[in-house]
This record gives C-alpha cells, structure tokens and sequence, in this order.
C-alpha cells in the first residue's frame, strides 16, 4: 500500500462542523491528503447568519503542534466580543483562561483572565465597527498530542477600526494530559458573522 | 500533491534600491505570510497594496523596549503620504530586524483586509505587535515594500512572500 494509502488510512474522518442556533449542520470531509511539514487539516467559514460555534473532530494525532488561523466578527451591538475554546468537550473547570498583553491604540494593559471553564481569546470586533472590519489571528497549541504535559496555547491578535481596534498577545492552557481530539470555538455574547473563516492545521515536529 | 505553506517569492535588497514589489500574486491561496529579517532603515517599513495610495490604510500597534511598554494608532486623514500605505513593523539603520506580516484572506473580494504583524528587534522597541486595516475589498495582487523615509533596506536582507492553503 502506498504512502499516501496508508496516511489515508490513519485519518479517515477528520471533520468540521458547525452549530447555528442549535442545529449542526452537515460536516464537511476534508479532502486531498497533502504530504509536508505543515498541512491543513479543515477548515470553515461561517455563511449567512452566522454561526454561534465551530467545532473541529476526530483531529489525529499524527501532528505535533496545531495552529488555528482565523477571522472573527461578532454580531454583539458594541464593545467588541471574545472567543472561547474547549477541548475534547470538557466543560469543567479545567482551563486557565489566559493571561494577556493587550494595546487598544493609547494604553498598553497586562491582565490575567483567572481559572475557569474554557480558554478565552479576546478581542474581536462587534457591529459597532466599521463594516467589513474582521479580527485576525494565529493560535497554537504546542504539543497537542502529547498525554505527558498539559496543553498551553498561545495566540496573536487584532484589528483595526480606523480610530478603534486592539492587539493582543496571549497564553491559555488546558490542564489535561489527554491529547486533543475536538476543539469546540464559541463567541462568547454573540455570533460568529458571515465570512468569519476558522481554519486548522497540523505541523509535524 | 499540493503544499500548504510554500515560497511564492524570495527577494534579496542590493543596498540600493527603494523599493520592493510582489507583484501577480495568484489568487489560489488563502493566507500570505511575508518575512522580512535584515535592516530596513530607520523610521521603519511599509506596505502599499495594488499600487493604491489611496487614504485606506490605518493600524493599532503595541510595543515594549525592555523598559516600558505602549501603545498606538494612525488614522486615516493624518495626510500623506503617512495614510496611503501601511506603516507598520520594526526598522533600525543598524540592527537587524525581523517582521512577520500575515495578511488573511487576501484574495476574498467581501471584506476588508486586516494585516497582523509581529515585529522582533534587539535594540529600541524590541517587542511589537500591529494590526493595519487596508480598507478596501479588493484581493490583494501586489504589494510594495519600502521605508517610510525612503531609504533602501541593507544589502542582503531577505524578504519572503508565502502563501498558504487551507483545506
């Protein structure tokens, strides 16, 4: 059997999901298989209306560290909208919620989020911004796979408004040694809106 | 088989030069990263998108210099030629810098594109993070790197464009 073939084998049901208002609809396969040190695994975009949740499943653990890249908006009325993450569906308190660096265009803050029940990513835009306007960032999580070490992410982010926007710098972890199979993002008030776009990618170590 | 972050072009400055375009960037990836790591001049880089030196272009930044930490913003309206391309990543005449820029979704034609940068530097503001908004909707097929005080960035500093496919 080819190497491919084989590859094939070990991930055969990697999907994406996503939940709007309750609902979950069809989960997308992903496709071609592609060989390299940084691959993508699947990703998604939130369509008309938006979507309260993305999820990824059945992630394998073939990867050593994962990365989500993304671009979020929430639909909240005004100011701005967080994110939070969930591993493996645990909902308990479990989570450090993050400790952050953030700048707001004037004033550089240093704050730490607590213990709590998820890993919280701040912050996006809300409708109050200008139209078109999307947060962008990259979060990793380093050693997913590993059932020795609890999991820390690590992210960057921000926008800009022409006048608002923050950036943000950022560290969460998991204190779990279960390796991470299912990462479920949630806007926290509102909805993730049309175009937001979430997408996953292993990188082999 | 197809590759999910890869070179798309490389450039090496000769010393001498002003400027440095990509340009025909295809429209088949999803993401662009450029590196940057070399000394590209004092008062820092810039980024012109599509040859559009319209008044588009603003950005949030933070920083830390080893000493104290702070943050900033340019608007639109400052004037030019300051608000017709986006200034933003770490620049030093002497020390060698290194500025990531990722510009997500650069080809979708329905948003405006936000610009991450993550600037690194031993010296002055060695710490650095920016978000830029380049206002427009249009997919990015062109961008132009220079310095805002129009010097040339050292001979041998390296600057690459990746794109990078998502499923």
């Amino acid at each position: 059997m080819s190497l491919p073939s084989r590859l094939l084998g070990a991930n055969p049901s990697i999907q994406v999901s996503t939940l709007l208002s309750g609902t979950l609809t069809t989960p997308s396969a992903r496709g071609t298989f592609e060989l390299g040190s940084f691959e993508s695994i699947a990703s998604t975009t939130a369509g008309s209306g938006g979507v309260s949740s993305v999820t990824f499943s059945s992630i394998p653990a073939t990867y050593t560290h994962l990365q989500i890249r993304f671009l979020s908006r929430s639909d909240r009325a005004s100011g701005g909208d967080y994110f939070s993450m969930r591993f493996n569906a645990d909902a308990g308190a479990n989570y450090y919620l993050g400790h952050q660096l953030q700048g707001n265009g004037a004033t550089p803050t240093s704050y730490a989020n607590g213990s709590g029940t998820s890993i919280l990513v701040e912050r996006v835009p809300s409708a109050d911004s200008p139209a078109s306007c999307f947060a962008v960032g990259v979060l990793d999580i380093l050693d997913y796979a590993n059932t020795n070490k609890y999991k820390t992410t690590r992210s960057v982010l921000g926008f800009d408004g022409n006048g608002s926007g923050v950036v943000n710098f950022a560290s969460g972890a998991w204190f779990s040694n279960t390796a991470i199979s299912n990462i479920v993002i949630t806007m926290v008030t509102g909805l993730h809106v049309q175009y937001s776009r979430f997408a996953l990618y292993g990188i082999k170590g | 088989m197809a590759t999910t972050y890869e070179p798309i072009a490389t450039q090496t400055a000769n010393g001498s030069s002003s400027f440095h375009d990509f340009s025909s960037i295809p429209a088949t990836y999803t993401d662009l990263v450029i590196i940057i790591g070399g000394s590209v001049g004092d008062s820092g880089p810039f980024l012109r998108f599509n040859s559009d030196s319209s008044a588009l272009y603003s950005h949030t930044r933070l920083f830390g210099n080893g000493t104290s930490a702070g943050s900033g913003r340019f608007l639109r309206g400052a004037g030019a030629p300051n608000d017709t391309r986006m200034e933003i990543g770490l620049g030093s005449l002497s020390e060698i810098v290194t500025n990531i820029y990722h510009i997500m979704n650069y080809a979708d034609t329905t948003t405006h594109k936000t610009i991450l940068c993550r600037g690194s530097q031993a010296g002055v503001n060695g710490a650095y993070l920016a978000a830029g908004l380049y206002g427009s909707t249009n997919a990015i097929s062109a961008i132009r790197l220079g310095n805002t005080n129009s010097n040339p960035y050292s001979s041998g500093t390296v600057m690459t464009l990746y794109g990078i496919k998502a499923a």
